[in-house]
């Protein structure tokens, strides 16, 4: 296709259309002289085409006609790279197994890799071999389990008898014993932990689970550390995370389906929903992401996040990020897809919405009206972080009308001797914050705190006396890093952190009015942005009974819907009387006689 | 361009519509009704509505007949595509015309405000480049950010206003009530319906709006026009009893004298810096919205589907028509003169001539 049909085409493509919880569109009818038939936004969606719905649109335009001719393919385009190779599955031959075993697993470089070739005491003895990955399995179930039965010859009769008749996979005492005859997902159990055994002549492979390695208990949450509610986080067993979340969610309902990701990791990860509330379109979408990443390493919740990811939502965070297990069940049972990845100890939950960004895990077991309260402070602390080291340049420097004559006096005495210009100075002081802030997270723990303090000295106090910095710069500089420690999200922290300089910038050049435009374009953009489907300013605009819920936080009683926005399937949390008690009569006082 | 990519809803539009008609408040608009109509201004501002009002029914009624499809192939099936295109240019001009009008006032409103040092040049290419940005978002996103801004922006604007009745305020001042007699006042609300042909933007919307029940996009379209209306009376009144009808006549923006003129406690010495705010929101997207009127109804006509290829373009014409003004009286005689003759028959009289041809012709009727 040469560029003027490149060019005709990218002008007669329809921008996509986002994906949307909503139900699909039933199609519109327009009757009339000239005007036949019908278009459905979703079936266009489904088609994935990006002709003409409309009426009366369905011969193609000039431009159109000429943008087809010109992007018309070649003859032999398609198919030109020949099927896939074919996959190698397990042979009769336990040579031939264990050969391809040693190649793909490169046994010859690879010293924790074990085969253990030995014969089954039926008959004349059947040739067999296990493998592991060294330091992956229980060594003590292996021996106990698998090794001593198998040097048993009842147990190896039976497992002849086993062999013969097809059904041998509830012999061994093992938790859990499968057969595959692909050698590909044969290996990746090997990888996984478990143990491969092949016999001969059998032509399949006997996967015994014996999973077993060190690995780190269950501990308190370390970055969202609560006073009321549970002090358990995750840990980084995909299985230990699924059983703490059934154990929070006794429902036959919830749903855990696994699927594989990462073509070197191949990282187990774990889609939770509950049947019956949460909208299949959401966890069908869900699936379809993730199902469709072709990348190779995906080893954290984190990396998972940033690939299901959509290309305009690349600065704000897609998915809210947890370790607490009781937040995670709590999203889960209000209509949200909950998503774990094996070694990370961290859940996401989709979609994410604004709400998300100033909630703490803490909201839900605080009385009203602690929560909205504490949700407006964090809103107004990012507020503060956002803007207000720009708001000072702005007033400063082009607004002295805004601040009090009096107060106007103040600054300017503070000022006075301080050569170093307000924007430059904020600046410095903002950027020397955030050395120290990335310095204590950097340095050993014990000396921490000590760098944080002793750095805040030097730049406070030292600046100050160095006439260097003005003290209501100082004052400016210290408002804005308290208030940022008020943000409880981690990404969105950041984020803001960032944008505080592109602030300053707006604010040093063109004052309020380039604060205002900036805050104009971060509002339309927020407005933009949408999370598997679901707008993430939706709890503000949307209306109805749960984003009121969302926004400000009722009493437990009167929260009686799941997110709207959400379209779950069933929008009622509890009946409209939860406390039934309140229905009973009163007790009164006994009348003394 | 398919509707199927955008989904406004009842608030939304009324939001949106309310802001890009309403907006005309924080410019010269207030003055103009006052040079025409004198101390019967706020009077013609809500008499205006009606004849307004009734170009909205039209507009519904012509784009109501072709559910589902964009303005322009409406007018196209009308009357036929040659002569379509050509009323669709028209429009275009209007919408142009009318953004690049709004875009100068803010800009100029902004360097004379708060930034009385930076070249006016710098603002214009500052607020097109953010506006025409935001228009290629789209305009879901449009809408959703002034559905949230629009009720705090307002009960500021009103605490602006009724801040102002602590001030020494003169209710003579809007007497006599019928300015120069009511026959004048009322025939005149024709011609100054004018202010509102903004409106016309809802021919435009109508195929975008989500009606989860009948007669709700209607519905939008006239609340929308009443809250324009309200804003402008009542800004048109505090103005009068503030500094009386002759001296209002001569603002450029009288709002923004009125905000300078409120005193806010100790704290706030004078507000009109807060007051911005509220004014640049309502400027962005007044002028945003109109580059995404102008490149969607630009791609319609054109016959191809990525409108977004045509808001960088209308920005940059938009930019050179917002320039072309020598200083703002100019723009305020040309808009006394030309805008407030002209801009009720382009906007209201003609698609109630489409509408009657497309009935004539039984074309498109539901």
């Amino acid at each position: 296709m040469g560029w003027w049909g490149k060019i005709l085409d990218w002008f007669n493509q329809e921008p996509a259309m986002p994906f949307s919880l909503d139900p699909e569109v039933p199609p519109i009818k327009v009757k009339g002289k000239g005007a036949t038939g019908s278009y459905s936004p979703g079936a266009q969606e489904e088609a994935g085409t990006t002709g003409e719905s409309e009426q009366g649109s369905s011969k193609p335009g000039i431009l159109q006609k000429v943008g087809s001719f010109f992007s018309r393919k070649g003859k032999g385009d398609e198919g030109a790279r020949g099927p896939a190779p074919e996959e190698p599955s397990v042979a009769p031959d336990l040579d031939k197994n264990l050969l391809t075993v040693r190649r793909i697993l490169h046994t010859d470089r690879n010293s924790d890799v074990i085969i253990r070739e030995f014969l089954l005491p039926v008959g004349k003895g059947i040739r067999a071999a296990f493998v592991f990955i060294d330091g992956m399995v229980n060594l003590r179930a292996v021996n106990a389990d698998i090794l001593r039965p198998l040097l048993d010859p009842d147990f190896a009769a039976r497992l002849a008898r086993g062999l013969a008749a097809g059904n041998v996979e509830k012999l061994f005492p093992a938790a859990a014993t499968t057969l595959h005859d692909s050698m590909r997902k044969v290996v990746t159990e090997t990888l996984m932990g478990n143990l491969a055994l092949f016999v001969d002549g059998l032509g399949k492979a006997l996967v015994v689970d014996v999973k077993g390695w060190e690995k780190r208990p269950i501990s308190e949450p370390v970055t969202e550390r609560v006073v009321i509610g549970p002090h358990e986080a995750f840990a980084e067993t995909l299985k230990v995370n699924i059983t703490m979340l059934r154990r929070i969610l006794r429902t036959p309902d919830l749903i855990c389906e696994l699927l594989e990701v990462g073509k070197v990791t191949h990282t187990q990860v774990a889609i939770f929903h509950i049947e019956h509330i949460t909208n299949p379109r959401l966890v069908n979408e869900v699936k379809r992401r993730i199902s469709s990443i072709k990348a190779s390493y995906v080893a954290e919740s984190a990396i998972l996040d940033q690939l299901i990811d959509v290309p305009r939502f690349w600065m704000v965070p897609h998915a809210v990020l947890t370790e607490r297990p009781d937040r995670f069940a709590g999203a889960v049972a209000e209509g949200y897809v909950g998503i774990m990845v094996d070694h990370s100890p961290f859940g996401l939950v989709v979609p994410i919405t604004i709400a998300d960004f100033f909630s703490s895990a803490e909201d839900i077991y605080l009385r009203p009206p602690a929560p909205t309260f504490l949700k407006l402070i964090r809103a107004s602390g990012m507020l503060a972080t956002l803007i207000l080291p720009g708001l000072y340049i702005a007033a400063v420097t082009f607004h002295h009308e805004m601040i009090p004559s009096v107060l106007l006096q103040a600054i300017a005495a503070s000022k006075e001797g301080v050569p170093t210009p307000t924007p430059l100075a904020v600046f410095a002081g903002e950027l020397g914050f955030d050395f120290i802030r990335e310095a204590g997270v950097r340095v050993p723990s014990p000396v921490g705190p000590t760098i944080g303090i002793v750095g805040a000295l030097l730049i406070g106090d030292a600046a100050v006396r160095a006439s260097l910095l003005a003290p209501v710069t100082v004052i400016i500089i210290a408002v804005t890093a308290v208030a940022s420690f008020t943000i409880p999200n981690q990404d969105v922290a950041t984020l803001v952190r960032i944008f505080k300089y592109v602030f300053i910038v707006a604010g040093s050049t063109f004052g309020i009015l380039g604060i205002g435009l900036l805050l104009y374009v971060v509002g339309v953009y927020l407005c933009s942005l949408r999370s598997f489907g679901v707008p993430i300013v939706a709890p503000v605009i949307a209306g109805g009974p749960s984003a009121r819920d969302v926004v400000a936080r009722r009493a437990v009683w009167k929260m009686e819907h799941r997110p709207r926005f959400l379209r779950p399937e069933g929008i009622r949390r509890q009946p409209p009387v939860s406390r039934t008690w309140t229905l009973a009569r009163p007790l009164r006082p006994c009348k003394r006689k | 361009m398919s509707p199927s990519t955008h989904n406004l809803g009842y608030t939304e539009t009324v939001a949106l519509l309310a802001a890009y008609t309403g907006s005309k408040v924080f410019t010269s608009c207030p003055s103009q009704l006052v040079y025409l109509s004198s101390t019967s201004a706020w009077i013609t501002a809500m008499l205006s509505v009606i004849p307004a009002a009734l170009g909205v029914i039209a507009i519904y009624r012509f784009v109501d007949r072709f559910d589902g499809i964009t303005f322009q192939r409406c007018v196209e099936l009308t009357i036929g595509k040659p002569l379509g295109k050509m009323v669709g240019l028209g429009f275009l001009s209007l919408i142009l015309g009318m953004d690049a009008i709004a875009l100068r006032e803010f800009s100029a409103g902004f360097k004379s405000a708060i930034l009385p040092e930076t070249p006016l040049n710098a603002i214009i290419v500052l607020g097109e480049a953010v506006t025409a940005y935001t228009a290629t978002l789209g305009l879901e996103p449009l809408g959703r950010f002034i559905a949230i801004a629009f009720l705090p922006l307002s009960i500021l604007l009103l605490a602006i206003v009724f801040g102002a009745f602590h001030m020494e305020l003169s209710i003579a001042e809007l007497f006599p009530l019928w300015g120069t007699g009511a026959e004048h006042t009322v025939l005149g609300s024709v011609q100054c319906s004018s202010l509102y042909a903004d409106i016309f933007a809802f021919a435009l919307l109508v195929p975008y709006v989500r009606e989860e029940k009948a007669g709700q996009r209607l519905h939008a379209g006239l609340v929308s026009l009443g809250l324009s209306g309200l804003a402008m009376a009542i800004a048109i009144a505090v103005g009068m009893m503030s500094f009386t009808a002759p001296t209002l006549a001569q603002m450029l923006f009288p709002v923004l004298q009125l905000a300078r003129l409120f005193l806010s406690g100790i704290f706030l010495e004078r507000i009109e810096a807060i007051f911005v705010f509220a004014w640049l929101f309502f400027g962005s997207i007044k002028v945003a919205f109109g580059h995404w009127l102008a490149a969607s109804l630009a791609a319609d006509i054109i016959g191809v589907k990525r409108w977004t290829a045509f808001v960088w373009p209308s920005a940059v014409i938009t930019y050179f028509l917002a320039i072309q003004p020598e200083n703002l009286t100019d723009l305020f005689v040309f808009q006394v003169t030309v805008l407030r003759s002209v801009g009720w028959l382009v906007a209201y009289v003609l698609p109630a001539v489409l509408l009657g041809i497309a009935g004539l012709r039984g074309i498109g009727s539901k």
